[in-house]
């Protein structure tokens, strides 16, 4: 009986232990997040320039969320690839699910390179291909098909950092403002 | 009922009448409503929607159904008219604060705007033909403009860009011209009803 007792007692504080383990891991996670957040938003400008190559491995939804995620964390992220236009939209969407009293939204802004002769050929049988597989995919209920991005470069930013993106067809300027 | 729907159907048929959903689609407070106002007003007599300063007065799809727009000669167009919810990337409720709302307020509409943003998004699958409208005192280059014309472009979907507030000193609807010289562009006041018989034309000409 005793044995029992003391047994219980035990695992009981075992568990206790790794509860306030867990709380303190998620505490702390949330924590250097927020101070994160923070110092970037106060003092440091982060640009995180990503090869579209890390981006073109993931599927469309993914890709989204992984770059909220960072540019929710307070950084610019600059990629050597354009997001179809309907991957746009999709971006937009997401954002307003996302937007909340700390994160207003984001700045986007993208270059495209157009394609020319066998390239721009390749690119709309590509396209058109994955309109199609995106369809059946929607109708068989699986997750969108992978597509890579285009030719081009694009800029996406949290807009509490970016004030003002001023576009012409060749080029663009960004006007950030670091909070004080 | 029966001899309308039939006398409906065969003018339809015979291509006097084209029945047609048009979305006025464009970034916040280019002028939408005041779009939708006048068209609706001109031709069925009501009013969409409230027009107000403050960014994001549209949060939810104003509809009005059964606009006739009468062509050349016997030909007719019917519009469902539905005026969309500005699109944008951001929603800042504390924009809304410096047009005096209170926090709380500002939060909600902050949260019902980006509800709109997303509805409005959704109906571009549902749209016929669309009115992109543009502020013609600003840069028309914009990643909402660029990502909706693209959309629009892929999807197939006909669009007559609208530069408003020519009535304004600062307005330069040739820059939108020049900015998207592949598609039509008609220089308006909606607010003024100044050019406005031009859009009437242009959309018995492009709307599908």
């Amino acid at each position: 009986m005793r044995n029992k007792k003391l047994r219980n007692k035990n695992s009981k504080k075992r568990n206790a232990r790794k509860n306030a383990k867990k709380n303190v891991k998620k505490n702390s996670k949330n924590k250097r997040a927020k101070v994160n957040a923070k110092n970037i938003a106060r003092s440091n400008l982060k640009i995180d320039f990503i090869s579209s190559n890390v981006l073109n491995k993931k599927s469309e939804k993914s890709r989204i969320t992984y770059i909220l995620d960072i540019v929710k964390d307070g950084t610019i992220l600059v990629t050597d690839g354009v997001m179809s236009p309907d991957e746009e939209l999709d971006l937009i969407r997401e954002t307003m699910r996302k937007v909340d009293d700390g994160f207003p939204g984001i700045e986007v802004c993208s270059l495209k390179r157009e394609a020319e002769g066998y390239q721009r050929f390749a690119e709309q049988l590509m396209e058109q291909r994955y309109s199609i597989r995106k369809v059946i995919n929607k109708i068989i209920g699986r997750a969108s098909p992978q597509i890579d991005l285009k030719y081009g470069m694009t800029l996406i930013g949290p807009s509490r950092l970016i004030k003002k993106i001023k576009k012409s067809p060749d080029s663009f300027s960004v006007f950030a403002q670091l909070q004080k | 009922m029966v001899f309308v729907r039939f006398f409906d159907w065969l003018s339809g048929l015979l291509g006097f009448r084209k029945n047609i959903t048009l979305g006025v689609y464009g970034e916040i407070n280019v002028g939408k409503t005041t779009l939708a106002n006048k068209i609706s007003l001109d031709w069925a007599g009501e009013e969409v929607g409230i027009v107000s300063k403050i960014p994001h007065e549209t949060r939810t799809i104003q509809k009005k159904e059964k606009v006739v727009i009468p062509l050349n000669g016997r030909r007719k167009i019917v519009l469902n008219l539905l005026d969309m919810p500005g699109l944008a990337t951001k929603v800042d409720y504390k924009q809304f604060m410096k047009y005096g709302i209170k926090r709380k307020a500002a939060k909600k509409r902050a949260k019902e705007a980006t509800r709109g943003v997303i509805e409005a998004i959704k109906w571009l699958d549902n749209v016929d033909t669309v009115l992109a409208v543009m502020d013609a005192t600003k840069d028309p280059l914009t990643q909402v403009n660029l990502t909706l014309l693209g959309n629009l472009e892929a999807k197939g979907i006909p669009v007559i860009i609208v530069a408003n507030k020519i009535d304004k000193k600062r307005a330069k609807p040739k820059r939108i011209k020049s900015a998207f010289p592949e598609y039509p562009v008609i220089p308006i006041s909606a607010l003024k009803g100044k050019n406005i018989d031009r859009l009437y034309k242009a959309i018995g000409k492009h709307a599908k």
